[in-house]
């Protein structure tokens, strides 16, 4: 298999290709079929790599070409696969090949339907570069790659102006991490005069702290830009504008966590340099609350699941900051699946439902898509956290690994933070449940025929339900799972020795939270025992507050882009049009001007023109024998 | 200074071979005007001049790298004078393939014999100049080639412009003339001899006297000065230039901007160079000035033209001025008789003069080709030229790049050895060089007006059909030698014209003086 490992990414390249090149004129509508199943052969060989990885236990390379052979700056094309890339690999191709059988119903009769599948499957292939790159530099350029795709995806309905918008507002704002990212693979080839992971990491622990800090925390801008955190996380509730198949597979599953892959590939920097923890413990267990609390009043179901998946992700990152990488890994697989499914039934809802996204005007409509309801019922039962489903397993882990860190009181403080938020969590995602599936139909049942969606976008949920409700016990037992066993090579997990007590307490706690959770939004928005509009007014403050995203695009509006726009607008209007071209034109008017003076010298009198030579020969003569000559000394 | 007569040497002929078929060209072009009948005049003479002047070119094999020297020093065959011929008479040649059709048909046929002959003799002045030893020789042969232009530019006697633009050329030519001669006057007084080397020679002693100051020699120095200035057109003696330019039927403005300045750029080497070289103290800072006002108003005064021969005309005074820098760029201690490789700036000046002939003929053909079409000089004229005549704009197009000095032309190469040579040379010298970039980019508004008018407005009268295939094949021939003449062969001339400086010394020779 080692030799063959270049074909994973391969097929979906070719399928890029293929479609970019002929689709418009040729394949047209006949572009899925390039591209599912060449994302499929990439599933089944990312199976085999990773029945071989877990056979063998060792990582498989393979040596592609020399990049930059540039004196001592080397960087080789490798393709480097450990237990770690082996995960990876497996969620992005399963997730990817069920949003690629998915889109075929979803994007049906779209104009751009071949552009969909090119650039789709170009996804597929960067973000399968991203988790196989050996090196840090391979691994940025199809980090902007995927940043890349995301931009053209988001922005895919290019007509529409919101889209255009969010599409460049995600560009700008990962362009800050992407600079952070940047400055820390600059960083680690002066400290350590090699990009390749392994001998960076060989060499980590004789490095500085100094060093290894700066280099992490950059690390950590990075990772905040993908991967949506506090403060970089404005972009990700904008690129729902894509469309739907995509905010699942790209702004939920997979390049979203390209931030937290990037920071547990690189543990054995960031482990060393605890402040650094530090600082993704607190950004983690903030953006965590912080979205959970805006999800909770957010009326768009997409706007919903996309601050869900903020949330979920600040989950991953605290978990990383408290070096709970496992865990991390295990809440990013269980995620990916969970939330890629909460998306797809979205879509189908919206599709369902005529392109309407306003939970209020939904309703009752678990009798009219059934597969849909059931579904996204154990998607949201796996978000909130409830036992057995997977998002308890991983979650819960997180939260011990909080709860036991080395970093106090810190750790009880997050952990605290990390529990209200799984109760927020349940909150607003049974809201959701309840507004969306049960009750009365608020629409109008003339002009709206809500109707269950076609065999190829219900039959990727089922498949999506499966490990969305099982693929937690893999992580089961706690810290000692099948998964933590695969992955113990990479990360070297130091056992917490938690007592039991300890342990069923958490799990116990957490579960309160989600439980009370679901009742609250049952009472809410299902039996409607809780009055929330004379809630809202009674706390108009907290609920605008909430409902304007904590007012972050605000601020960031007021504190650096409006500031940055009119220094902008001052160098153009004043500095480039008033001095630069002031002063160009002005001396171009100046010569034109001493120019028309100049022609009227010449008079056409042979006499003027006589005179002028004998009057600049007097004057030179005046000039050299007055001041070089001896002639009057 | 005595010689001794008793064995006295037979001269050298075959060190004088181009200027001796040049001459034998002028004859033999005389006789076949009057003996052959005219209807054969065109063909025949066109043929001869050409095979003439590419006679002359192949000749100057056999005189390079003899350093030699006959006719008691008065003629020599040094590297200079190699170079220098070379230049003047591909600039001559390049004139047939221009003027040949033009005298025949336009401004009511002109008589083709006596211009051939005239455009001869003028070459063979500038030839004599190339290869003078003695100041004599220099004026002799600047006065045989003024004169043979006087008479081309007034050749189509009945345009009231072309007589008025020679008799001022003329009128001016003769005050300049005597100013030049009167300096060379008070050299003799001075030094004792007009041998060049002589004279440097006297002139080396009187610096080691700390006696170069003194006033007479100044005077002389700024006299000749005064006259070379007034033949290479630098300011403010150039106010003939632009009406003799405009004047001149436009194959002579082509000969004369090119031929007549080489003259006068020969004869500004030869005498400050070579004779005055131990007064350079004196005159490189003078040259500099002059330099920088040429460029200056040759350039300034080129933007508020419409008329694109007189453009053309201050152009070529703008030129003057960038070679002038070359020259200005001169630095060797001991003068020309140690004369080593550290200096760039003559060999500066001549690279520049052959690139120049090849370009600006180039540019002037190109007025000349229009002209046939029917249409006249102005801007006007151009416009729209790149939709109805796509090759002839291409070409025109590639002249005015090369003029502006934008890589890879030939014009671009030349520019840059005198930026290099200044550059090297001193403060002065890159106070000179940022002159010339900031004057370059002056000169391309007015070139780049050319282009654009003829790419990008709508053409005003479609151009006659006429036929001139010698013109086109010059004109082509000069386009692709202005666009990769200074890729492909800069090289070769360069290292050719970085020779210059292999001259004998006359006075080691004979033993005199040092």
């Amino acid at each position: 298999m080692e030799h063959y490992l270049f074909l994973i990414p391969l097929f979906p390249l070719l399928a890029f290709a293929i479609n970019i090149l002929f689709g418009r004129a040729f394949i047209r509508e006949q572009a899925a079929w390039i591209a599912a199943p060449a994302v499929f052969i990439s599933w089944l060989l990312s199976l085999a790599v990773l029945r071989e990885v877990s056979t063998t236990g060792e990582p498989l390379f393979q040596h592609l070409f020399t990049w930059i052979p540039a004196g001592p700056f080397v960087v080789e094309a490798n393709l480097y696969v450990d237990q770690l890339t082996a995960v990876m690999l497996m969620v992005v191709t399963t997730v990817s090949f069920l949003v690629h059988v998915y889109s075929v119903g979803y994007m049906r009769g779209d104009g751009g339907f071949y552009r969909f599948f090119a650039y789709l499957p170009l996804f597929v292939f960067s973000m399968l570069m991203l988790v196989l790159a050996d090196n840090f530099l391979l691994l940025f350029v199809f980090w902007e790659g995927v940043g890349l795709c995301s931009y053209l995806l988001i922005g895919f309905w290019f007509r529409r102006r919101s889209a255009i918008m969010a599409a460049r507002k995600a560009f700008v704002v990962n362009r800050i991490g992407d600079v952070g990212f940047g400055l820390a693979i600059m960083w680690i080839f002066t400290a350590f005069g090699t990009l390749n992971f392994q001998d960076v990491f060989a060499a980590a622990p004789s490095a500085t702290v100094g060093t290894l800090t700066g280099i992490s925390l950059l690390l950590v801008l990075g990772a905040c830009g993908k991967s949506a955190q506090f403060p970089l996380h404005v972009w990700l509730p904008d690129a729902m504008e894509g469309p739907t198949p995509v905010s699942a597979l790209i702004h939920a599953a997979t390049m979203v966590t390209a931030g937290i892959y990037l920071v547990a590939r690189a543990h054995p920097i960031v482990e060393l340099a605890p402040t650094a923890m530090v600082v993704i413990a607190v950004i983690g267990g903030f953006t965590a609350f912080m979205a959970a609390t805006i999800g909770m009043v957010q009326n768009d179901i997409k706007r919903v699941i996309a601050y869900s998946t903020l949330s979920q992700l600040g989950y991953m990152a605290l978990a990383l900051g408290v070096g709970a990488w496992t865990a991390a890994i295990f809440h990013l697989m269980t995620h990916a699946f969970f939330k890629a499914l909460l998306f797809l039934g979205s879509g189908s809802v919206i599709h369902g439902m005529h392109e309407e996204q306003d939970i209020r005007v939904m309703g009752g409509l678990r009798k009219y898509m059934p597969v849909t309801f059931w579904t996204f019922l154990i998607a949201s039962f796996a978000n909130a956290g409830v036992i057995p489903f997977s998002g308890f397993w991983s979650k819960d882990e997180i939260i011990l690994s909080t709860w036991v860190a080395e970093i106090q009181p810190l750790g009880k403080i997050l952990t605290v933070v990390a529990i209200v938020t799984a109760f927020f969590t349940a909150l607003y995602m049974f809201r959701v449940v309840f507004l969306v599936f049960t009750g009365k139909e608020r629409f109008d049942p003339n002009a709206v025929r809500p109707h269950e969606s076609p065999p190829s976008m219900t039959v990727p949920l089922v498949l999506l339900a499966i490990p969305s409700l099982l693929i937690g016990f893999v992580g089961f037992p706690p810290e000692s799972g099948i998964f933590h066993r695969f992955l113990a090579p990479v990360f070297n997990v130091v056992h917490h020795e938690v007592v039991q007590s300890t342990q069923l307490t958490i799990a116990a706690l957490s579960t309160v939270a989600a439980v009370s959770g679901v009742a609250i939004a049952y009472l809410a928005y299902g039996s409607r025992v809780i009055d929330t509009a004379a809630l809202a007014r009674r706390h108009s403050a907290i609920y605008s507050f909430l409902y304007d995203k904590w007012r972050w695009d605000e601020f960031y509006g007021r504190v650096f882009v409006q500031p940055f726009t009119n220094l902008a607008r001052w160098l153009w209007k004043v500095v480039d049009e008033g001095i630069i071209d002031g002063t160009v034109n002005g001396v171009a008017i100046g010569i034109g001007a001493i120019s028309q003076r100049l022609r009227h010298v010449q008079t056409g009198l042979v006499t003027n023109y006589a005179l002028a030579i004998a009057f600049g020969m007097v004057l030179m003569l005046g000039i050299y024998l007055g001041l070089f000559s001896n002639f009057f000394r | 200074m005595l010689v001794d007569l008793s064995n006295l040497p037979s001269p050298d002929w075959l060190l004088a071979l181009p200027q001796l078929i040049v001459l034998g060209l002028a004859i033999v072009l005389l006789l076949a005007d009057a003996f052959v009948p005219a209807r054969n005049h065109y063909t025949l003479l066109t043929t001869l001049s050409i095979v003439g002047y590419a006679a002359a070119m192949a000749s100057l094999w056999f005189v390079d790298g003899k350093n030699a020297t006959t006719f008691w020093w008065l003629f020599r065959a040094d590297g200079l004078s190699v170079f220098l011929c070379l230049a003047i008479l591909l600039a001559a040649l390049l004139t047939i393939f221009v003027s040949a059709s033009y005298v025949d048909r336009l401004e009511g046929r002109m008589p083709i014999g006596e211009y051939y002959v005239l455009l001869a003799l003028s070459t063979l002045g500038a030839l004599l100049v190339a290869a003078a030893g003695d100041l004599v020789v220099i004026f002799i042969g600047i006065e045989l080639s003024s004169l043979a232009v006087y008479v081309l530019t007034a050749f189509a006697k009945r345009r009231a412009t072309a007589v008025e633009g020679a008799m001022k050329y003329f009128l001016l030519g003769i005050f300049a003339s005597a100013i030049l001669v009167y300096g060379m006057a008070w050299i003799y007084g001075q030094t004792g001899s007009t041998n060049l080397d002589f004279i440097a020679q006297a002139l080396a002693s009187a610096d080691a006297g700390g006696s170069l100051t003194e006033p007479s020699l100044l005077l002389a120095l700024l006299l000749l000065v005064v006259g070379l200035g007034f033949k290479m057109a630098a300011v403010p003696f150039h106010f003939w230039t632009p009406d003799a330019y405009d004047g001149a039927p436009t194959p002579v403005t082509a000969f004369m901007s090119v031929v007549p300045k080489a003259a006068a750029f020969a004869a500004t080497i030869r005498i400050l160079v070579q004779a005055l070289g131990p007064m350079q103290g004196e005159w490189l800072n003078l040259i500099a000035v002059l330099a920088l006002l040429t460029m200056a108003l040759g350039n300034i005064v080129a933007i508020s033209q419409r008329n694109v021969k007189r453009m053309l005309a201050y152009s070529s005074i703008a030129h003057t001025g960038y070679i002038m820098v070359g020259l200005a760029a001169y630095r060797t201690e001991t003068g020309f008789i140690g004369a080593g490789s550290g200096d760039q700036g003559v060999a500066a000046v001549l690279y520049y003069l052959f690139a120049y002939a090849v370009m600006n003929v180039g540019a002037f053909g190109l007025v000349a080709w229009l002209q046939h079409r029917g249409r006249g000089m102005t801007l006007d004229d151009f416009s729209g030229l790149a939709s109805s005549q796509p090759l002839a704009a291409a070409a025109m197009t590639v002249f005015m790049l090369s003029l502006m000095g934008i890589p890879p032309t030939i014009g671009f190469y030349a520019k840059y050895r005198v930026i290099v040579a200044a550059i090297d040379s001193g403060t002065v010298g890159l106070a000179l060089s940022i002159g010339i970039v900031v004057l370059s980019a002056v000169s391309a508004f007015y070139y780049l007006r050319v282009v654009a008018v003829m790419y990008f407005n709508e053409p005003i009268h479609l151009p006659r059909k006429t036929s001139t295939p010698l013109l086109n094949v010059g004109l082509a021939a000069m386009a692709i030698g202005s666009l990769l003449g200074g890729v492909f062969f800069a090289g070769d001339v360069f290292a050719l014209a970085e020779r210059w400086y292999r001259a004998l010394t006359v006075l080691a020779q004979v033993g005199i003086g040092g």
